[in-house]
């Protein structure tokens, strides 16, 4: 059996790129969305080819490329979910492609890219997974950051989307100068950019522990920026709802994800010091709050569910106070498949009515397919029993009372009960009545102003294996549980 | 059998989603139900209080989390009681106009929800099969209801969702309560360990106070009913029927099959004030639906009154309290069903359920009067039916709860209101009927026709078996008392 | 054979009301055969068990809970008991064969016929009752079927009311016999009626809670017998078909209070103050009841008071501590009140429903039959001798001069008003000239009402004679001044007719009028008085605290805030970019703030 390390499948991953680019660039004549079969195709062999990979923990002594790069479980882990999430995205971008041609009239120049920046994202996020050392995480993140300036402001004849590509540009450029200089003062302090060795230096006596926790604040800032905590939330509903949907879907998952794996080492390093946890646990209770009430008037879907993933990083963050690796990481597998399974649904609904969940009206009677994906989606969401969501959210609970966090839980009940109204406004639409329909969905309008919209069978696919997915992991949980045993 | 009975409605309903012919799948699947339910009934092993036809598929071994169901005598009521008025919701639902499939199968999937929280023993499962029946009873009310059925909808929805929520909080610490080397969901598991007590003192009654909220509020216990009365008057009859006939139970049920058993401190220790919110339930409530005007909002405040008794059995912790209380959930189930669907024929017929525009109707439907008459005095505790054995024996078990000859104390007094409730509650029962039945007619209704000769049956079947448990309680008693005999032995 | 007589006096009409409702609704002839049928055989059942001391050991478990209560349905056979079914039933089935020809043609005859059995089941199920939880059962359903039948003619407004009113009222007293019950159970730690005997003796060191105790079960009896102060239901009860009435609210089922009270009379004797109280209340029945009759001109609501007032008396019976007493006027009482509802039901019949005496008159050329056993009917409720009101009611009145002279008193007032209103009915309705053309084309019943008639006639005549009475029930022991009391009765009903006949004789319109009697004290307007301000005030209140502020206030409001809260928290979102930069920085210094500084 053929022996793979780690660091393989980023090479894989950024040859994989190189390899679309240079066809985009040579291959005029092709139709370009070979291309995305092509990433697809090829990520999909990594993924693979990663359950082959050795897990194994990093070192304290190591040194050289080992000092700054971890292949344990739970870096492989991220991978794979890094790479399943831009698979995904990748699907997305196919459905998604006619509006991209038409922000290019006449040409398909920019599919090429529209197609190989994700895979290029999607190393930046598996190295971001396995960095362990300061400046190997600001490099990855900054590999991230920048494909993303390129595609939230992908389809820059929309005003709109220009408008958040600036602003996602200016903000993220800030948080990452936070992050460096958070760095430095760490450096300098400690003398070291590699976590265990900072957490060994802070456990020394002689070390300044105020300055270093001055910098843990600052890279705190630029991590918050990523995974939307409150008050660093302000860029996510006007760039969510600016940006090319697919590219929303990534924003949500793919860099929240690893923003909260590289949160969580940083706080392993520095949970010696006492502020840190009451920092975030106010973060949290921020973000849930924010998150959850701040949704309930909203009426644009894709803003909506910029709101509801400021509202799942609260809930993840209760996660992170309790230092549970397994909650976190289940809840963000959760999160993956029922985030992506909306924004695909989204995508598909949005090309032929909108995005406002008005839109949504009567989609139960026009597409019974996408409505029940849809479902499964929102319902996850809301975390009702049987779907992944739930699952996710029991984890988390769990930790929460096991730590006796009583007023997070608290603040939990009241969110989880905004929750289920928000995401159930969206079933409403697709299966109530529409308000213009007179009673009863069978007369709507609505019903008859689109027959039915066409789902390619790919999506369709993805959709399925989606909807699949958050069912059965609703009901059989244990794959991923033994995937996060022993973190 | 157990797995047939869980399952039969929930494949029925997914069958009807794919374009299955909804009535009458779903007429055949709630008939199957009732007969397997009969057939547990009959192979049921009296006497042994353990839990039988038990099956087991394990989730997660490190969590002790596995999908087993089975029954016990308790649970084997609930179940016969759902799927009962299961058929006669599905039956009474006759046609609908518009998305006829999706009804019935919420219909459905409310009853397989209902039926998985009764028969599973674990208590993951217990959680979650009731959360099946959440969606798509806010589906029912929002699309099928009528009056301000927007309101109402999103009312019992979110309600029920933080409730459910809260429950889920409690039932968290009460698997966490437990030393780790025991911690399971499963209920037999967590009985064993509260009989080597394991709970601590102090965990029982944190975990008693969340379960007695978080059921409370899906019981619509005062003051968490707020969404019980709005709900049922603007949900189509058949949904009313099942919720307020059995989903309602399954926090009674859960009081009843977690507090007692595992958290006797917990119990003890906030039994005033459940004792005063459930006089709340009686008096208070009682007196709100004596001033109501319109048949559906009163039958849906009566329900909530009703819940009080049940209380009160479950208050006093005795095993006289709790059978009764048992017995009374059935009871109350079935007339609260037979009710909510009578006045759904009314409504479909005369368009309103105003009393001042009603009355004399017996002169034109005898038997839908008839019908109604029986439900009235089911519900007023009349002899003969279920309700009046399940009340007395909670009424003599709360009276006995620290009785001393020389004066009254909590419980006394609270029987002694109690009793008075049951005056309460004749007062608005018999204005209602009649309100609707008695008295001269409106020239308006002279047109009306009667039951059709096909809904004879289930009210056939509802009348029957509330007639037959008023009857023989003691057949139910003796299926009920066996599974509480070993914990409350203490108090008789 | 013995062990199933017993057990089918009771089930016989059950099963005559279970095969009616179920399957015989549409044919209403069959219906009232299977109903008649079914009364007579549990009446030849009771005779059976009469004649030789039939006692049924068989027995139903009804409830048991692992030993903490055990409920179990069983027949009690004593002399009492036997009496009383061969009573009821013996009634009984006069009434249902008076029926047949009063419902003749009524649309709702079978459901009559259904609910006519359905009572006799439960009135003989309170008979036969061995212990409390049994007896209420029945008691309940006595109640119910009084419902139905009450609002037999249900289209009609006066019917539904008084059936309702009926029910609530009864279901009242029951409030207090229930908690009676508990106390009585939860003292002796049984309910069987044998096992308490024994052990009330051993509660004599709590006077007080033995007094309570006993009054709260005398509420039952206060509820079910129509005493003060829940009288008011019976007279409204008239509303019912006559047959109804002399059934149910004249000869057993308000006879149920009181031979309940006999029944548990080991509870009643064992507290004196319960006993004075008892008492009293009869007393104050019996008066107030008769002084009301004096004033009334439906023939039915007369009759209805003089049951009252009769009640009244078996009630002071039973306060004077003699069961005897008590139980033979109510075994003479069923008689005669039977007979004069029946007569009176022939007359309403054959005036098409006219029941106001002064449109009647005359009558005794018309109907002679049913006039001489109106005449002996009321003849024997005015207790003049030979009839067999004369020697029970002369027995209560013997005891009271003996036990309570103030008592004795009332009592001889009430009989003489008893004679006055009696005579006052006897002389409107009868002699003179017909007042009405429906009192002048009236024609004699037919046999089929006339021959129950007669038969109750005779009874009422006899009844009375300690040769006959003594077959059925301990009569009480006559006492040495039993010449001096039955004199002064005797006197009194004089006096009473005398001015009775000398008022009324050849009137047209009652020269007579006082509003406090007509207004039957203002008793019930009091009442619709108190409940509007207590019952249906609270009510108003609860509603409106329910509606407004729990769930408007308390839910809505919580719910619209949050909302709220939302729509501010958006704010934030102001789209420009310089702000957000802005907010950002802030959110910085806010968290090294709260971390570093705090």
């Amino acid at each position: 059996m053929m022996r793979i390390t780690a660091p393989e499948l980023e090479i894989a991953v950024l040859v994989l790129g190189m390899v679309i680019l240079m066809a985009e660039a040579f291959m005029t004549k092709i139709d370009k969305r070979i291309l995305a079969f092509a990433a697809i195709a090829g990520l999909a062999m990594v993924f693979l080819a990663s359950f082959f990979v050795a897990p194994f923990p990093s070192q304290n002594q190591a040194t050289g490329f080992w000092s700054f790069y971890s292949a344990d479980r739970l870096s492989i882990f991220f991978k794979q979910f890094a790479l399943v999430t831009t698979i995904f995205v990748l699907i997305m971008m196919i459905d998604y492609a006619p509006v991209v041609r038409s922000s290019f009239p006449g040409s398909q120049d920019g599919l090429g890219e529209f197609f190989a920046l994700p895979v290029f994202t999607c190393a930046g996020l598996m190295y971001l997974v396995s960095a362990i050392d300061f400046v190997f995480i600001f490099v990855s993140l900054e590999l991230v950051t920048i494909s993303f300036y390129v595609l939230v402001s992908f389809t820059r004849r929309n005003p709109v989307t220009l408008e958040a590509g600036a602003k996602y540009l200016i903000l993220s450029a800030l948080s990452t100068a936070f992050i460096v200089y958070g760095i430095a003062w760490i450096f300098g302090v400690t003398g070291q950019t590699n976590l265990q060795r900072i957490a060994e230096a802070l456990g020394n006596p002689i070390t300044d522990r105020s300055a270093a926790l001055l910098g843990m604040v600052f890279v705190l800032v630029a991590l918050g920026f990523k995974i939307a905590a409150v008050p660093f939330q302000i860029w996510v509903p006007d760039v969510y709802q600016g940006a090319p949907t697919p590219v929303t879907a990534y924003l949500s998952v793919g860099s929240k994800a690893a923003g909260f794996v590289v949160l969580l080492r940083v706080l392993q390093t520095f949970a010696t010091l006492p502020q840190v946890q009451r920092l975030i646990v106010l973060i949290a209770l921020l973000t849930l709050i924010y998150g959850n009430l701040a949704a309930l008037p909203q009426t644009n879907l894709k803003r909506l569910l910029a709101y509801s993933s400021i509202a799942h990083a609260g809930y993840l963050l209760i996660g992170v106070v309790c230092f549970d690796e397994q909650a976190v990481s289940f809840y963000l597998v959760a999160y993956l498949l029922m985030t992506l399974l909306s924004f695909a649904v989204l995508t598909i609904v949005a090309q032929q009515t909108g995005e406002e969940i008005s839109d949504f009206d009567g989609l139960g009677k026009r597409s019974p397919f996408l409505a029940f994906a849809m479902l499964i989606g929102m319902l996850s969401l809301a975390g009702l029993p049987f779907t992944a969501g739930f699952l996710g959210k029991f984890f988390i609970f769990y930790a929460a009372i096991s730590q006796r966090q009583i007023t997070l839980i608290a603040v939990g009940v009241i969110a989880v009960g905004c929750g289920f109204y928000y995401y159930l406004k969206v079933v409403r639409a697709m299966y109530w009545p529409a308000p213009t329909a007179s009673y009863g969905i069978g007369s709507g309008q609505s019903g008859d102003r689109i027959d039915t919209i066409p789902v390619s069978g790919l999506s369709r696919l993805a959709l399925s294996a989606l909807i699949v997915a958050t069912i059965w992991l609703g009901i059989y949980p244990q794959p991923i549980l033994d995937a996060l045993k022993n973190l | 059998m157990v797995l047939f009975v869980i399952f039969c409605p929930i494949v029925a309903a997914i069958l009807i989603l794919v374009g299955a012919p909804a009535r009458k799948t779903a007429l055949v699947a709630s008939a199957l139900m009732f007969a397997a339910a009969l057939f547990l009934l009959g192979s049921f092993g009296y006497g042994q209080r353990d839990f039988q036809h038990v099956i087991s598929f394990t989730i997660s071994p490190d969590w002790q989390l596995s999908f087993t169901t089975g029954v016990d005598g308790l649970s084997l009521i609930m179940v016969l009681l759902a799927t009962i008025v299961t058929l006669a919701a599905v039956w009474f639902a006759g046609a609908i106009e518009k998305y006829e499939n999706a009804f019935y199968a919420c219909l459905l999937f409310i009853s397989g929800g209902a039926i998985g929280a009764f028969a599973s023993i674990d208590l993951f499962f217990f959680y979650a099969f009731h959360e099946l029946a959440l969606v798509p009873t806010f589906l029912l009310i929002g699309i099928w209801g009528t009056g301000n059925r927007v309101a109402a909808a999103w009312k019992i929805t979110i309600y029920l969702a933080i409730g459910s929520f809260i429950l889920l909080l409690g039932l968290i610490l009460l698997y966490q309560s437990v030393p780790p080397g025991s911690r399971s969901f499963d209920i037999r598991a967590l009985q064993a360990a509260a009989s080597m007590e394991l709970i601590s003192a102090d965990a029982q009654r944190h975990i008693y106070l969340l379960l007695l909220i978080g059921f409370g509020i899906l019981v619509s216990l005062f003051p968490f009913h707020s969404w019980a009365p709005e709900a049922y008057a603007s949900a189509p009859a058949s949904a009313a029927m099942l919720h307020a006939g059995v989903l309602k139970k399954f926090g009674l049920y859960g009081l009843l099959r977690l507090a007692i058993p595992l958290l006797p401190e917990g119990a003890r220790h906030w039994s005033n004030l459940l004792v005063i919110l459930l006089l709340g339930n009686i008096i208070y409530i009682g007196l709100v639906t004596i001033a109501q005007k319109r048949l559906d909002w009163l039958l849906g405040y009566s329900s909530v009154m009703h819940m009080g008794y049940i209380f009160l059995g479950i208050a006093s912790a005795g095993i006289l309290g709790v059978t009764g209380a048992a017995v009374l959930m059935f009871a109350h189930g079935l007339s609260i069903a037979l009710l909510f669907g009578m006045a759904g024929e009314v409504r479909q017929r005369t368009g309103t359920l105003v009393f001042d525009e009603l009355g004399g109707l017996a002169r034109v439907m005898p038997f839908a009067g008839l019908a109604f008459g029986f439900g009235v005095f089911a519900a007023i505790g009349l002899p003969g039916f279920a309700n009046f054995a399940g009340e007395i024996i909670i009424f003599f078990g709360a009276f006995k709860h620290g009785w001393t000859m020389d004066s009254f104390h909590t419980f006394q007094i609270a029987t002694v209101l109690a009793l008075w409730g049951v005056v309460i509650s004749t007062v608005y029962m018999l204005r209602a009927y009649r309100k609707t039945f008695m008295g001269t007619m409106r020239d308006q209704w002279k047109g009306l026709f009667d039951l059709r000769p096909a809904l004879r049956v289930p009210v056939t079947l509802l009348v029957g078996a509330l007639v037959c448990c008023g009857f023989f309680p003691q057949a139910f008693v003796r299926l009920v008392a066996p599974a509480f005999g070993t914990y409350l032995s203490a108090q008789r | 054979m013995n062990a199933i007589v017993p057990w089918l006096i009771l089930l016989a009409p059950l099963g005559g009301a279970g095969v009616i409702t179920l399957f015989t609704l549409r044919w209403k002839t069959l219906s009232s055969a299977i109903s008649v049928a079914a009364v007579l055989v549990s009446f030849v059942c009771s005779c059976l068990v009469f004649a030789h001391a039939a006692s049924s050991a068989a027995q139903i478990t009804w409830i048991d809970v692992a030993d903490a209560l055990r409920v179990r349905i069983a027949l009690t056979l004593d002399p009492l008991s036997r009496t009383m079914v061969l009573l009821v039933s013996g009634v009984g089935a006069l009434i249902h064969i008076f029926s047949l020809g009063y419902m003749r043609d009524d649309q709702g005859k079978s459901r009559y016929f259904a609910a006519l059995s359905l009572f006799m089941f439960a009135m003989l199920g309170i008979v036969l009752a061995s212990n409390f939880v049994m007896l209420f059962i029945f008691w309940e359903l006595v109640g119910f079927t009084s419902y139905v039948l009450i609002g037999h003619w249900f289209y009609r407004e006066a019917a539904a009311d008084a059936a309702n009113k009926a029910f609530i009222t009864t279901r009242i007293g029951d409030f207090g016999f229930m908690i009676g019950i508990l106390m009585v159970w939860m003292a002796t730690g049984s309910i069987v009626f044998i096992e308490i005997a024994p052990r009330i003796s051993s509660l004599t060191s709590y006077p007080t809670f033995l007094t309570i105790a006993a009054l709260l079960v005398f509420c039952g009896a206060v509820g079910k017998s129509a005493q003060f102060p829940l009288h008011v239901w019976l007279p409204d009860a008239m509303e019912g078909p006559t047959p109804i009435s002399a059934l149910i609210h004249a000869a057993t089922m308000v006879a149920a209070g009181v031979y309940m009270l006999v029944r548990v009379a080991f509870i009643i004797q064992a507290s004196q103050t319960t006993l004075l109280i008892v008492a009293w209340i009869g007393t104050i029945t019996a008066a107030m009841a008769a002084l009301i009759a004096t004033q009334q001109d439906d023939i039915k609501r007369i009759l209805a008071y003089s049951t009252l007032s009769q009640l009244g008396y078996m009630i002071m019976g039973v306060g004077l501590a003699s069961s005897e007493a008590a139980m033979f006027h109510l075994f003479t009482h069923a008689f005669f009140k039977a007979l004069l509802f029946l007569a009176a039901g022939s007359v309403i019949a054959m005036l098409h429903h006219e029941q106001n005496i002064w449109k009647m008159g005359g009558l005794s050329k018309k109907l002679p039959i049913t006039f001489v056993t109106f005449a002996v009917g009321a003849l024997a409720l005015i207790g003049c001798p030979p009839f067999s009101g004369f020697f029970s009611k002369d027995a209560i009145l013997a005891l009271a001069y003996e036990r309570n002279m103030p008592i004795f008193a009332v009592a001889l007032f009430t009989a003489f008003l008893t004679a006055f209103y009696v005579i006052r009915m006897l002389v409107i309705a009868f002699f003179g000239n017909p007042r009405s053309d429906s009192a002048r084309e009236s024609r004699e019943s037919p046999p089929v009402m006339t021959l129950p008639v007669m038969v109750l006639a005779v009874l009422a005549t006899v009844g009375g004679f300690g040769f006959f009475a003594r077959r059925f029930l301990a009569l009480p022991v006559e006492k040495h001044i039993a010449t001096f009391v039955p004199a002064l009765a005797v006197i009194a009903l004089i006096a009473g007719s005398g001015l009775a006949v000398v008022i009324y004789r050849h009137r047209e319109t009652d020269p007579v009028d006082l509003k406090l009697l007509r207004h039957k004290f203002y008793v019930d307007e009091f009442y619709g008085w108190l409940t509007h301000w207590t019952q249906e005030l609270l009510a108003r209140v609860a509603a409106f605290v329910d509606r407004w502020i729990i769930d408007a206030g308390a839910v809505g409001g919580s719910s619209r805030g949050t909302w709220g809260i939302g729509a501010l928290l958006r704010l934030v979102q102001v789209g420009n970019l310089q702000a957000y930069v802005f907010l950002f920085g802030l959110g910085v210094v806010a968290v090294i703030y709260f971390a570093v500084f705090r």
